[in-house]
C-alpha cells in the first residue's frame, strides 16, 4: 500500500459534529484515485489532512511506508513530500512562471534546478510564457503552471483538489485530456477531489464516493476513456 | 481528544513565530495589569486625601466631559454624515473628506489656538471693536474652563463618529433606504426613523472612539483647567511624586473604560443590523436644490470652517510672525528626537503587529482572538494609564537588576537606569499605538489568501522562508500603512511622552504644549503647523487605506 488512512477523525470545532469521522482506505503506487461527494462531505478536508494542512484529532496516515500522522507523529507539511494543486492555483502573484515553478526546487543546485524547469514547462507546453505573471495567463494555462509546480519537486503523491471548478464548460473537457496526459507522463501517483462525476471519469482508475466522509462508498472500476 | 494528541499540537505550535509573540502580548499586557494589581496594594496618606476630597470632583468632570463631548460630537457626525451620504448638493464631493481633515488638528493645539482667538486680545474681539467700534461683554465669546473643553473636543473628534457613520450610510444603507422611499417616507422622517436606528451600530462604535479620546485626553482639560482623571493622574504623579496614589487612579479610570465596554455590549446588544445585508450597493443620492442646498453647504461649511481652516490659517498667520525666533538650533534637536522616538517606536509596533497578525492567521483559534484583543487593547487605555503602568514596571525592574548595574554598566549602587532611559518611553508608545500597526497588517492578511502560504508549504519550504518570499512582497503596503500611523500617532502624542521621557528630551509636541502653557502661544504656531500637516498625512493614509 502506498498510502494507508486508518480511523481517521477531523472536527473544525468541539462545537460541531466531525467533518470525517474514523475513515480508511488505501491506495496502490501509481493510482489515480478520484474522491466524489457533495459540498461540505468533507472531501477537500481529507486532502488537506493527508497534505498536513489540517490536523486530524485522531487515526494515523502512513506514506510510502512511512507514518506522517499518528498518536505522537506529525511530520509537517513541507516534510512530507506531498503535491498539490489548489482550487484557486494558488500562483504567487509576484512571481513569474518559471520563478513560481522553480519555488519548490531549492535542494537542486542551479544547473539541475534550469533542466528541471524545462522538463516542466514542456511537460505543460508552457515554454513561451516562462517569463510572464500568473495574472498574464488564461484559466487553462493558470492551472498548467499550477500542475508543473506540484510536480517540479517530484512528490511521492498529487493532490489536486476540484482543479477545473474555475474553468468554463468549453474548456474543461480539453483540460481534462491534457491533465490526463500529464498525470500519465508524469507517472505519479494522485488523489483527486472533484463533485463532478465526469472530471473523474475523464481522469481516474477508480472512484471513491464520500458522504460526510463516515466510511468509503461504493467503489467501482475506472471508466476508461 | 487524547493527551498524545493535544501534546502533539503544543509541540507542533511551539515555533519561534509563536513565543516571539506570546513574549509581545505579555509586554502589551503586563503595565496594564500592573495597574489593576495596584487595588490590591496598600497606598499611603495621598491617597485617602484624593478619596476624600478629590476624586468625587476628577470622576464628575470626566464624567461631565465625556458625556458632553460624547452627545455633541456624535450629533454633529451623525448629521454630517446624513447630509454626505443621502444628499447631492453643491461641493458635496469635497466636503467628503474635508469634514475629514479636522481630525490632524491634535485638540490641545486647537485649545490654546481657539482661546487665544476669542481672548480680549484675541483675532475676533480685536477686528469688532477696530472696524465697527463694538465691545463684547466679557465671557460672551471667550473659549474657556470647562465649556471650552467641551467646544474644542468636540469639534476635533466629531470626525469619528463622521467617518463610520458615512461609511456605513454610504455602503449598507441602500436597500432599507430604497425600500423607505417605496413607502413615502420624506427626508426628515427617513433620518429618525430609518437613518438612525439602522446605524445604531456605527454610530456607537464612533462614538466609542471619541469617548475613549476623551478619557485620554490631558491637553485640553489641563489647558482649561477641568479637573478629570487623568488630569488627576499628572498631578498626583508631578505634584505629590505619589505613583502608587497615581496608579490607584489609573486604576480607577480602568474601571470606567470597563463599564463603558460593558454598556457599549449592552447597547450593541441584537442590533448588529449590517450583518443581514449581505450585498453592498452605493446609496442613490437626492439631489438638493434651491435653500435646502444651501442649508446643506452652509452648515458643511461652518464646521469645516471653524473645526479646521480658521485655527489653521491662525497658526499660520501666528507662524510667519515667530518663525526666525523659534527656529534654532533647539528646534532641529526636537524635530530629530521626534522623529528619532517615532521611527524606533514604529519599527518595534511593526515587528511585533507582523508576528501577531501571522500567528493569529495561521493558527485560528479562540486564543488567536484573545491575543488580537490583547495587541489591540492600548488604544482603549489612555495614555497615563500606560505611562503610570509602564513606569511602575520600569522601576520594579530597576529595583530588582540594582545588583547588576555596579558590575555591568560601571555606575553607583541604587542608580536608576530603566526608569531614566529612552526605552521606557519607547515601550509606552508600543503598547499605546500597536492597534494602528496591527490593524492595518491584519487587515492586510486578509487579503492574503491562506492558500499561497500553503503552496509554499507544500513545496517544501518553512515558516520563515514563506514569510520573506511570498507574504512580505504581499502585504509590504499594508506594512507601510501601519508603520506610517503607528510614526504619525507618536510624533503628536503628549500625555505619554510628557510623563515618560528621559530628563531633558523634548519633542515637537511637548515643546509646543510647553509654550502654550507658558502662555507664549505665538512661539507655539510654528511646531503646531509642523505637527498638524505631520497629521494630515496620516489623515490621508487613513482614507488611502479606507479606500483599499
Amino acid at each position: 500500500m502506498f498510502v494507508n488512512i486508518q480511523n481517521l477523525s477531523f472536527r473544525y470545532s468541539k462545537k460541531q459534529p466531525p467533518v470525517i469521522d474514523r475513515f480508511s482506505f488505501t491506495i496502490e503506487k501509481g493510482e489515480i484515485v478520484g474522491i466524489v461527494g457533495a459540498s461540505g462531505s468533507g472531501k477537500s478536508t481529507l486532502l488537506r489532512l493527508l497534505a498536513g494542512l489540517e490536523d486530524p484529532t485522531a487515526g494515523s496516515i502512513e506514506l510510502n511506508g512511512r507514518l506522517i500522522v499518528g498518536d505522537n507523529t506529525y511530520i509537517e507539511a513541507e516534510k512530507r513530500g506531498v503535491g498539490m494543486v489548489f482550487q484557486n492555483y494558488a500562483l504567487f502573484p509576484h512571481l513569474t512562471v518559471s520563478e513560481n515553478i522553480c519555488f519548490g526546487l531549492h535542494k537542486l543546485k542551479r544547473p539541475e534546478k534550469k533542466k528541471r524547469l524545462d522538463e516542466m514547462l514542456e511537460l505543460v507546453q508552457l515554454q513561451e510564457f516562462a517569463k510572464r505573471y500568473p495574472h498574464e495567463l488564461s484559466g487553462g494555462q493558470q492551472q498548467r503552471v499550477a500542475l508543473a509546480r506540484a510536480l517540479a519537486p517530484s512528490p511521492s503523491i498529487l493532490l489536486m483538489d476540484e482543479p477545473f471548478s474555475n474553468l468554463d464548460t468549453n474548456l474543461k473537457s480539453l483540460i481534462r485530456m491534457e491533465v490526463r496526459d500529464i498525470l500519465q507522463k508524469a507517472n505519479i501517483t494522485c488523489l483527486f477531489v472533484s463533485h463532478d462525476q465526469a472530471d473523474v471519469d475523464a481522469i481516474c482508475d477508480r472512484t471513491i464516493y464520500i458522504d460526510c466522509a463516515t466510511y468509503v462508498g461504493l467503489e467501482k472500476e475506472a471508466i476508461t476513456v | 481528544m487524547k493527551t498524545s494528541i493535544w501534546l502533539r499540537e503544543i509541540r507542533r505550535r511551539a515555533n519561534s513565530w509563536f513565543i516571539i509573540t506570546m513574549l509581545g502580548a505579555l509586554v502589551i499586557i503586563m503595565p496594564v495589569a500592573y495597574v489593576i494589581l495596584s487595588f490590591f496594594q496598600p497606598t499611603g496618606g495621598n491617597w485617602e486625601h484624593i478619596k476624600e476630597y478629590l476624586l468625587a470632583d476628577y470622576i464628575k468632570g470626566s464624567v461631565i466631559l465625556v458625556g458632553s463631548v460624547g452627545f455633541l460630537s456624535t450629533t454633529i457626525g451623525v448629521v454630517l454624515a446624513w447630509i454626505v451620504a443621502a444628499y447631492e448638493f453643491p461641493f458635496r464631493k469635497q466636503f467628503k473628506w474635508l469634514l475629514i481633515i479636522p481630525l490632524a488638528i491634535p485638540p490641545y493645539i486647537a485649545a490654546y489656538t481657539y482661546s487665544t482667538m476669542t481672548s480680549y486680545t484675541g483675532i475676533i474681539q480685536s477686528f469688532f471693536r477696530n472696524h465697527f467700534d463694538y465691545h463684547f461683554t466679557p465671557g460672551t465669546i471667550e473659549i474657556m474652563s470647562l465649556r471650552g473643553a467641551i467646544f474644542v473636543l468636540t469639534l476635533f473628534l466629531y470626525p469619528y463618529v463622521y467617518m463610520i457613520a458615512l461609511n456605513y450610510f454610504e455602503k449598507q444603507s441602500a436597500s432599507y433606504i430604497e425600500s423607505a422611499k417605496t413607502l413615502g417616507l420624506n427626508g426628515f422622517q427617513m433620518f429618525f426613523r430609518l437613518g438612525l436606528p439602522i446605524a445604531r451600530p456605527a454610530i456607537i462604535a464612533g462614538s466609542m472612539l471619541v469617548i475613549f479620546e476623551v478619557l485620554s485626553d490631558y491637553g485640553v482639560a489641563s489647558f482649561f483647567g477641568v479637573r478629570t482623571i487623568s488630569t488627576a493622574i499628572f498631578q498626583t504623579w508631578f505634584g505629590m511624586y505619589d505613583i502608587h496614589a497615581a496608579m490607584r487612579l489609573a486604576a480607577w479610570l480602568l474601571v470606567i473604560i470597563l463599564g463603558i465596554f460593558m454598556l457599549e455590549r449592552f447597547l450593541r446588544k441584537g442590533r448588529k443590523y449590517d450583518t443581514n445585508v449581505t450585498q453592498s450597493r452605493p446609496l442613490a443620492r437626492k439631489r438638493l436644490r434651491g435653500w435646502t442646498a444651501w442649508v446643506a453647504f452652509l452648515t458643511c461649511s461652518a464646521v469645516f470652517l471653524s473645526a479646521f481652516l480658521i485655527p489653521f490659517v491662525q497658526l499660520i498667520s501666528w507662524s510667519l510672525k515667530t518663525f526666525e525666533k523659534v527656529w534654532r538650533s533647539d528646534f532641529v534637536s526636537l524635530i530629530t528626537n521626534s522623529l528619532l522616538a517615532a521611527l524606533i517606536g514604529a519599527l518595534i509596533i511593526s515587528f511585533f503587529a507582523i508576528l501577531a497578525a501571522r500567528t493569529i492567521n495561521l493558527y485560528p483559534s479562540a486564543s488567536s482572538n484573545l491575543l488580537a484583543r490583547i495587541m489591540t487593547s492600548g488604544y482603549a487605555v489612555p495614555g497615563a494609564v500606560v505611562a503610570i503602568g509602564v513606569l511602575a514596571l520600569f522601576i520594579t525592574l530597576d529595583e530588582k537588576l540594582a545588583f547588576i548595574y555596579p558590575k555591568l554598566l560601571g555606575v553607583e549602587s541604587g542608580t536608576l537606569v530603566l526608569s531614566m532611559s529612552i526605552a521606557m518611553l519607547i515601550t509606552g508608545y508600543v503598547i499605546r499605538f500597536m492597534a494602528q500597526g496591527f490593524n492595518a497588517i491584519e487587515s492586510g492578511y486578509t487579503k492574503v489568501p491562506p492558500s499561497y502560504r500553503e503552496a509554499s508549504f507544500l513545496l517544501g519550504r518553512g515558516l520563515t522562508y514563506t514569510f520573506w518570499k511570498v507574504e512580505f512582497p504581499l502585504l509590504r503596503g499594508s506594512i507601510l500603512i501601519g508603520f506610517a500611523l503607528a510614526f504619525l500617532e507618536i510624533m503628536k502624542e503628549l500625555p505619554l511622552t510628557l510623563l515618560l521621557r528621559p530628563f531633558n528630551f523634548d519633542t515637537l509636541a511637548t515643546r509646543t504644549y510647553q509654550y502654550a502653557i507658558d502662555e507664549r502661544i505665538y512661539e507655539a504656531a510654528p511646531s503646531s503647523l509642523l505637527l498638524i500637516c505631520l497629521s494630515i498625512l496620516s489623515v490621508i493614509i487613513i482614507l488611502k487605506f479606507e479606500e483599499k
